[in-house]
Formats: C-alpha cells, sequence, structure tokens
C-alpha cells in the first residue's frame, strides 16, 4: 500500500461515524411479520410472482419435451427476471422477495390489445377475467389472465408470441405426467401429478433449475404464432374444454 | 443445548430454510458494517439505518440466490449499499463525511495504529475534503476499498462491478487525489 492508501486508512477509522443501531431485533420483527401482510390482496407482488413462477413450472417441464422446445424458450430469456422458490401454488404464502419479478402492470382488455404486438385471445369459456396483467418481455409483449378471487384464484390463463432460441433441457420429475394433446389441429400437452423440475435464466442470464409444486394442472399449447397456456384445477378435459372457447 | 456459536455457513444454510432465529445472528454480526456501509453512502445517519434494515430484510427474502459456501459478507453489503444508493439519488446533495473530534473518540478505542502519524488534522482535513468533492464513482470505491477496508474482490462485489472496473477506477480515483493534495498543499 502506498502512503496515500494507508492516508486513508487511517482516515477511514477517525471518521465521523454515527454508533450502529440494533438493527437484529427490528429485522427480526420485520420477517415475524411478514407471512401475515403477504396476502394476495394487500400485495400485488406476491400475485405476480405466483403466477410467474406458476409459469414457469410449466414451460421447464415442456423442456423436456423436444416438440415445443423452441416454442417456449425465448420467453426464458426474459430480462431482470428472477425467479424465487415457491412452495405451493397459488395460495401460500410467498417469503421471497418480491421486487425484481413481476408479471406487468394490471391493465383492462382494451389496453392489453393495444399494447401486445399480436391479436389478443381470451378463453371465453372461463367468463370475464377478474384481473388482467400485461408486462414487456418476451418481445411482442405477455398478457395474463386471472380468475377467482386473489387469495384463491380459480385459473391462469397467459399468451405470448413464441420464437425460435436455443438452450439446455432440463428434466422433468418422474411423477410428473406430460399428455401430449391435439387443439384444433396444432401441438399441446397436458401436464399433472407430481412437482416438476423447471429450469429458468435469472437476471445475470444464468441457468438455474428448482423443484416446485404445482397446485393445479396445465395445458399449454399453440395457437397461430402465440403460445397459450392455462393452469387451473381441472382435468384434462375441461382442459380441452376451455382451449377450444379461446376466441 | 450448546452454546458454541454455529459457523456462518451453517447459520446462512438454516436462514435459507426459513430459520428466522439464524438470520437475527447474522444481522447482528454484519449489522455494523453494514450501517457504515450505508452511510458512507448516504451521509445521513436516519437514511442509513433505514438502508440497512430494509437491506437485510430484502437480502432474507433474496437467499435463495445466495450461493451455498460463498461469503456473506460482501453479498449482504451489496444489497445494503444498493438501497443506500436508490436513498441517495432521491435524496439529492448528500452531506460529507466528516473526522471525529477528540471529544467523540470513544474512551476504549485501541492505540493508535503506525500509520497515525502519517497526517497532521490538517492534512487529513484536505485529504477529506478532496474525498468528499470525489465524484460520486470515485468516493464510492474510495469508501469501500480503504474507508471499509474490503478487498479489491469484496469492492467488486459491494459495487457491483467487474474487478477489473475496481482496480482501474481505484488508481484514478487515488490519481485524482494526489492531485488535489497536492495543489492544495501548495495553495
Amino acid at each position: 500500500m502506498s502512503d496515500l492508501e494507508l492516508a486513508l486508512v487511517h482516515l477511514g477509522r477517525q471518521l465521523d461515524v454515527p454508533a450502529t443501531p440494533e438493527l437484529a431485533p427490528r429485522v427480526r420483527a420485520r420477517l415475524a411479520d411478514a407471512p401475515a401482510r403477504r396476502s394476495w390482496v394487500s400485495r400485488p407482488r406476491g400475485l405476480a410472482v405466483a403466477l410467474a413462477a406458476a409459469l414457469i413450472v410449466a414451460v421447464g417441464a415442456l423442456l423436456a419435451v423436444p416438440g415445443t422446445r423452441a416454442a417456449i424458450l425465448e420467453f426464458f430469456h426474459l430480462r431482470g427476471v428472477t425467479i424465487q422458490r415457491v412452495d405451493e401454488l397459488p395460495t401460500v404464502p410467498l417469503q421471497r422477495d418480491f421486487n425484481e419479478l413481476f408479471l406487468g402492470e394490471k391493465v383492462s382488455l382494451d389496453e392489453a390489445r393495444q399494447r401486445a404486438d399480436f391479436d389478443v385471445v381470451v378463453p371465453e369459456g372461463l367468463g370475464d377475467p377478474d384481473a388482467i396483467y400485461f408486462q414487456d418481455n418476451p418481445p411482442g409483449g405477455m398478457v395474463s389472465f386471472v380468475y377467482g378471487t386473489p387469495q384463491r384464484p380459480r385459473a391462469l390463463f397467459t399468451e405470448f408470441r413464441a420464437t425460435v432460441k436455443d438452450v439446455a433441457v432440463k428434466k422433468v420429475a418422474a411423477g410428473t405426467h406430460v399428455a401430449p394433446v391435439e387443439i384444433d389441429g396444432r401441438q399441446g400437452y397436458f401436464l399433472s401429478g407430481e412437482p416438476h423440475e423447471f429450469a429458468y435464466f435469472d437476471r445475470n442470464g444464468e441457468f438455474r433449475q428448482e423443484i416446485v409444486r404445482l397446485a393445479g394442472n396445465t395445458l399449454l399449447w399453440e395457437r397461430g404464432p402465440l403460445t397459450l397456456r392455462l393452469e387451473a384445477d381441472i382435468n384434462r378435459e375441461e382442459a380441452l374444454e376451455i382451449a377450444h372457447s379461446v376466441r | 443445548m450448546e452454546g458454541r456459536p454455529l459457523p456462518e455457513s451453517e447459520l446462512v444454510e438454516r436462514a435459507k430454510r426459513g430459520d428466522q432465529g439464524a438470520y437475527g445472528q447474522l444481522v447482528q454480526a454484519y449489522q455494523g458494517i453494514a450501517f457504515r456501509t450505508a452511510y458512507l453512502v448516504v451521509g445521513d445517519a436516519a437514511e442509513a439505518e433505514d438502508a440497512a434494515q430494509e437491506g437485510f430484510v430484502k437480502a432474507y427474502y433474496a437467499l435463495r440466490r445466495f450461493r451455498s459456501g460463498a461469503p456473506f459478507r460482501p453479498w449482504v453489503l451489496q444489497i445494503v449499499a444498493n438501497e443506500a444508493r436508490n436513498r441517495r439519488r432521491s435524496a439529492g446533495r448528500r452531506a460529507g463525511l466528516a473526522v471525529r473530534t477528540a471529544a467523540q473518540t470513544p474512551s476504549g478505542e485501541a492505540a493508535p495504529s503506525p500509520e497515525a502519524s502519517l497526517l497532521s488534522s490538517e492534512q487529513q482535513r484536505v485529504l477529506l475534503d478532496a474525498v468528499n468533492n470525489l465524484r460520486e464513482e470515485d468516493r464510492l470505491v474510495i469508501s469501500c476499498r480503504y474507508f471499509l477496508e474490503l478487498s479489491e474482490a469484496e469492492t467488486a462485489e459491494v459495487l457491483g462491478w467487474r474487478l477489473g472496473t475496481v482496480k482501474s477506477r481505484l488508481s484514478r480515483a487515488l490519481e485524482r487525489l494526489r492531485t488535489e493534495i497536492g495543489e492544495e498543499a501548495y495553495v
């Protein structure tokens, strides 16, 4: 170290820094207090994280299915998204940092139609959505419809334009069922059963994989340039019925 | 019940699993340097306190991102420093750092270190003025490296810069300080 550097170290030790406040008890109080406040009603980000995590679960499971790999992967290249562990979807309190992850902003259907660069479709079989979200990523935008109350969503429907991008493939847990289905002549998959292993890119572009348990079953399919996704506590026939009601 | 303190890595693993008591021990261990980090960034005690507290809360919820076995200190300091920098941006002009007066020096303070004789109080004032006048990124890198006494690698992690960037900014900042002190000395 040069004299100047030593002088700086010495100066640092002489700085007038106020005494350290006792932070530990306050931090613990904040943490102990958190789960109760973190309901879907009062914390919209909690909702967003649950929805996003649900989406990623299904996409990750699909990675094991070569047929639709290309259709899903661009979505993983979402920037600025960090997925946290979610023990159970969708009603368990999420005790993670939600700040860096969001499904988008709440919008009206008209607004979603204006902002997405594709023709937004709606699953009429589910009735009117209770909330709609839009976000800019992946390119072209992603629109999500939520049905039910925030505490107990019945269903989540998401649509985005899929593009091709290569990436590593991750496996699905043994107990997860991935059943190929056909909807209007296009390929789709119905995911049900055990927890899925899912893969995603975090905000640093790092490839990660985690295990998540899916509360509802999921149908993923393609329609025109779009990839559609429906998650709800429904069986395969009910899911297909809703899929056919998409307009 | 055994009274031996748990190693940091074990506390982190427990905290990751939701053990808030274990996390409290980590906060206890690092609240001093976290508060100091925040204070060096914002220059205000109340803001620094808020930033450090908020940083610890955010870090808890981000623990899943923490790589097991990695050092916890620079990781948590990065979150605290970010929190402080955000507050600093919205707060506008920051108060300059000051040197403790004799009356403020805690009585339990260790004996002066060998470098204590390096600078007279007048030289110290000149040097501190020069640091206070540095541009933000230079002041940050000087604060981390010398005032917090972090390694270059830790400084890189805390500021979210590459190691090469830390080295070059450090050398540039030192050069600026040399220039300023030199000029001051001859005025």
